[in-house]
C-alpha cells in the first residue's frame, strides 16, 4: 500500500478498526494506537506530512469525525510542532460541533505546542479550555 | 439545545447529539446479537448503527443523547449507583468496562446466571449498534478492567415517567419484585364511586385507569397512555396484548397530559367491558410520549416496548383477589405461554410460591402459619409439589434471588417448581387452594406463579387469597 492509499484509508472510517464503537474521543484514540494501517501511516514519518496537510487544506471541515481525529492523531505522533501548524487555520471551524471528537484531539495538538495544560487522565476539554485553545492560537 | 443534566450529587453531565448522521448498517459483530425495537403496532425495527445516543447514553439515559466522557460518568457511578460484588449481580445492574484506568463502557447486564454472575449483557457501541453480547465479548478498546454497580437514582433534568411494577419498585430499570403486581392500574366497576375495586365486573362496564409518576425534576408534557387487556397468563408475548377500544369520549390511548416533577397524575380512564371467559384478564399500561426510538425530541423514549420489568414507562397488573370463607376450596385455570413467539423450542420452569401476610404490618408473622391446601396441575399431568418452608431461618428481607423477597410483610411459606414445560403451545393449569379451617381472619395467602427461561422471570400471576372476617 502506497501513501496516498494509505491516506485513503483513514478518509473511510469504517476500516479504522473498531473506531465506530469509541463512545468518546478517549477510546477513539485506543481504537488508533491498536490499528495497523493508522500506525503504518505514523511509522512513514515526515514523508507522510504533506499529503495529510493537503488533505486537511482541501477537505478539512467535510471530513468525518473520524477521519480527521485521526489525521490529528497521526500529524501529533510524526511531529507536533507542524500538527500544529497544519491544523490551526482548521480548529476555529471544528471546535464548535457539539461532541466533536476531533477537536478534542486538535486542541491537545495545539495546546501541547502552546504549552497549555493537557490531561493525562482523559482526551477531554471543557468549553473554558477549547476557548482558551482558540485564543492562544490568535 | 441539551438540556442540563445533573448527577444526584449535581455534578453536571455534558450530553449532545453528535452533528454527522449515522453510519452505515453494519450486521451484528460475531459473537453478538442486534437489538430490535417493537413499535406499539408491532411492527419491528433494528436498533443498528446511531450517533444519536451512545453506550453511556444507553445506560443512564436510554436513548436521549451522548454523555461526553468517561469522566462524568465515573461521576454518575459515584453519586447515583453503589458497587455490586459479582455473585451478586442482578439484570439491571450496570457493567462498566475501563482500559488504561479510563472508563471506556457501559452496558447494562441482561440476564444472570443461578451463581449472580452475568451471562449477558445488553449496551450500544459507540455509533454502532446496541446489542446482546457475553460480558467478554466486546471491542478490545472497551478493556478487560470490569465492574459492576447498581443505580439507585436517576439522573437530574430530563423527565422519567414511570407506572409501578409492585408496592415496592423504585423505578429503576428491571424491577425485580413480583412485576405483574402493579398497583398503578386502577378498575372501578358499577356503581363507580372513584376507587379501585379487587377485579373487574364482567359483561359491564369497567373503568380503567393508571397513575403515571414521574421521578425526575421537570415536568412531562404531552404524554399518553394506552391500556391492554390480556388472558390470564404467566407469559404474555406482545400480540398478546389486546388494546382496549376506544369509546365515545373516552380515546385510547388517553392523553396528552403533563405529569409534574416529582409528582404523578392519574390518567384520564377508559371504559372496558370484559367478557366472562377467562375467568380473569391482566391489565396493562404503557406511558409514553411518541413511539419513535429515533426521535432526538422525546425527552423519555419508549426503551423495551412490552418489556415490562425493563422499562419503567409499562406495567402489569395480573392479579386475581379472591375474597374466601375459612375451610372453602377455590379453583382458577389460567394459561402459560410462551412469551418468545420467535423461538422455535421453549423450555420453561415454572416456580410457585405461597406466601402470608398478616395485613396490617404491625402485627407481625405468626410463629406458626395455617398453611393451605394447595394443588397445582399442568394439563400433561405434571403436579408441583409443594414443599412448607421453615418459616423460622428464612431472611426477612432481600434474598439473592429475584423473587418472590419475602419481606416484613410478607413470609413464604411454601414452594416447589416443574421444570422442562414446553411450551410451544399454550398449556392450562389449574390451581386448586383450600383455606384453612383456622386460617387467621383478614390474613392475604398469595400464590405467586412465576415461569422462568433461562433462569429468567419472563412472566408471573399472583392469586391473593384474602380470608373473611366473618
Amino acid at each position: 500500500m502506497n501513501l496516498k492509499e494509505r491516506i485513503e484509508v483513514i478518509k473511510q472510517p469504517e476500516k479504522i478498526k473498531n473506531a465506530f464503537y469509541a463512545n468518546s474521543a478517549a477510546v477513539l484514540g485506543f481504537a488508533f494506537d491498536e490499528d495497523p494501517d493508522v500506525q503504518a501511516l505514523i511509522a512513514v514519518g515526515e514523508e507522510a506530512i504533506p499529503l495529510i496537510e493537503q488533505e486537511i487544506r482541501e477537505n478539512g471541515a467535510d471530513l468525518h469525525e473520524i477521519s480527521l481525529s485521526c489525521f490529528a492523531y497521526v500529524l501529533s505522533k510524526i511531529n507536533v510542532h507542524k500538527a500544529a501548524k497544519i491544523l490551526s487555520p482548521l480548529f476555529p471551524k471544528i471546535v464548535d460541533r457539539p461532541g466533536s471528537f476531533a477537536a478534542m484531539f486538535m486542541a491537545r495538538t495545539l495546546r501541547t505546542e502552546k504549552n497549555l495544560p493537557v490531561s493525562s487522565r482523559e482526551l477531554f476539554f471543557t468549553p473554558e479550555q477549547l476557548r482558551e485553545t482558540l485564543r492562544s492560537i490568535g | 439545545m441539551p438540556p442540563v443534566i445533573t448527577t444526584a450529587a449535581g455534578r453536571p453531565i455534558t450530553v449532545n447529539h453528535y452533528p454527522f448522521p449515522d453510519p452505515a448498517p453494519q450486521p451484528a459483530p460475531s459473537g453478538t446479537t442486534l437489538c430490535k425495537y417493537t413499535h406499539l403496532d408491532l411492527t419491528e425495527v433494528e436498533l443498528n448503527c446511531s450517533s444519536r445516543y451512545n453506550c453511556w447514553g444507553f445506560t443512564f439515559i436510554p436513548r436521549r443523547y451522548r454523555i461526553n466522557t468517561g469522566t462524568e460518568v465515573d461521576w454518575v457511578l459515584e453519586d447515583n449507583c453503589s458497587p455490586v460484588a459479582d455473585g451478586s449481580l442482578q439484570p439491571g445492574d450496570v457493567i462498566r468496562y475501563r482500559y488504561n484506568g479510563i472508563t471506556t463502557h457501559t452496558g447494562r447486564i441482561w440476564e444472570v446466571d443461578a451463581m449472580g454472575h452475568a451471562t449477558i449483557v445488553r449496551s450500544k457501541w459507540g455509533s454502532g449498534g446496541e446489542y446482546l453480547h457475553p460480558p467478554q465479548i466486546v471491542p478490545s478498546i472497551y478493556g478487560t478492567d470490569v465492574a459492576c454497580f447498581r443505580q439507585h437514582a436517576p439522573l437530574n433534568g430530563v423527565a422519567d415517567l414511570w407506572i409501578a411494577d409492585s408496592v415496592t419498585d423504585d423505578g429503576e430499570q428491571c424491577s425485580h419484585r413480583p412485576w405483574w403486581t402493579s398497583p398503578d392500574i386502577m378498575v372501578d366497576s358499577p356503581p363507580y364511586d372513584g376507587s379501585g375495586d379487587l377485579n373487574p365486573q364482567f359483561s359491564v362496564v369497567n373503568r380503567v385507569w393508571a397513575r403515571i409518576r414521574n421521578r425526575a425534576n421537570c415536568n412531562a408534557d404531552n404524554v399518553f397512555v394506552k391500556y391492554y387487556w390480556a388472558d390470564p397468563s404467566a407469559g404474555l408475548a406482545p400480540a398478546d396484548w389486546h388494546p382496549i377500544p376506544s369509546t365515545l369520549g373516552h380515546s385510547n390511548p388517553a392523553g396528552p397530559f403533563s405529569v409534574p416533577a416529582f409528582g404523578y397524575v392519574n390518567a384520564p380512564y377508559v371504559e372496558w367491558t370484559p367478557s366472562a371467559a377467562p375467568a380473569h384478564q391482566c391489565l396493562l399500561a404503557i406511558t409514553y410520549i411518541n413511539d419513535d426510538p429515533a426521535d432526538p425530541d422525546n425527552p423519555d423514549p419508549l426503551v423495551y416496548v412490552f418489556d415490562v420489568p425493563w422499562d419503567n414507562n409499562i406495567a402489569q397488573r395480573n392479579v386475581h383477589i379472591i375474597p374466601a370463607k375459612k375451610g372453602s376450596k377455590y379453583s382458577i385455570r389460567i394459561a402459560l405461554k410462551n412469551p418468545f413467539p420467535y423461538l422455535k423450542r421453549y423450555v420453561a420452569e415454572i416456580q410457585l410460591d405461597m406466601t402470608h401476610s398478616a395485613q396490617l404490618p404491625i402485627l407481625g408473622p405468626e410463629l406458626s402459619i395455617r398453611i393451605p391446601q394447595l394443588t397445582f396441575s399442568i394439563a400433561n399431568g405434571k403436579t408441583v409439589e409443594i414443599q412448607n418452608v421453615d418459616t423460622r431461618v428464612l431472611p426477612l428481607t432481600g434474598r439473592k434471588v429475584a423473587f418472590p423477597v419475602t419481606t416484613l410483610h410478607e413470609t413464604l411459606i411454601a414452594s416447589g417448581k416443574i421444570s422442562d414445560i414446553s411450551l410451544d403451545k399454550s398449556q392450562e393449569v389449574a390451581l386448586d387452594i383450600t383455606v384453612p379451617k383456622d386460617a387467621r381472619p383478614g390474613s392475604i395467602y398469595y400464590i405467586h406463579i412465576t415461569q422462568k427461561n433461562r433462569n429468567q422471570i419472563c412472566g408471573g400471576y399472583t392469586v391473593a387469597v384474602m380470608v373473611n372476617r366473618d
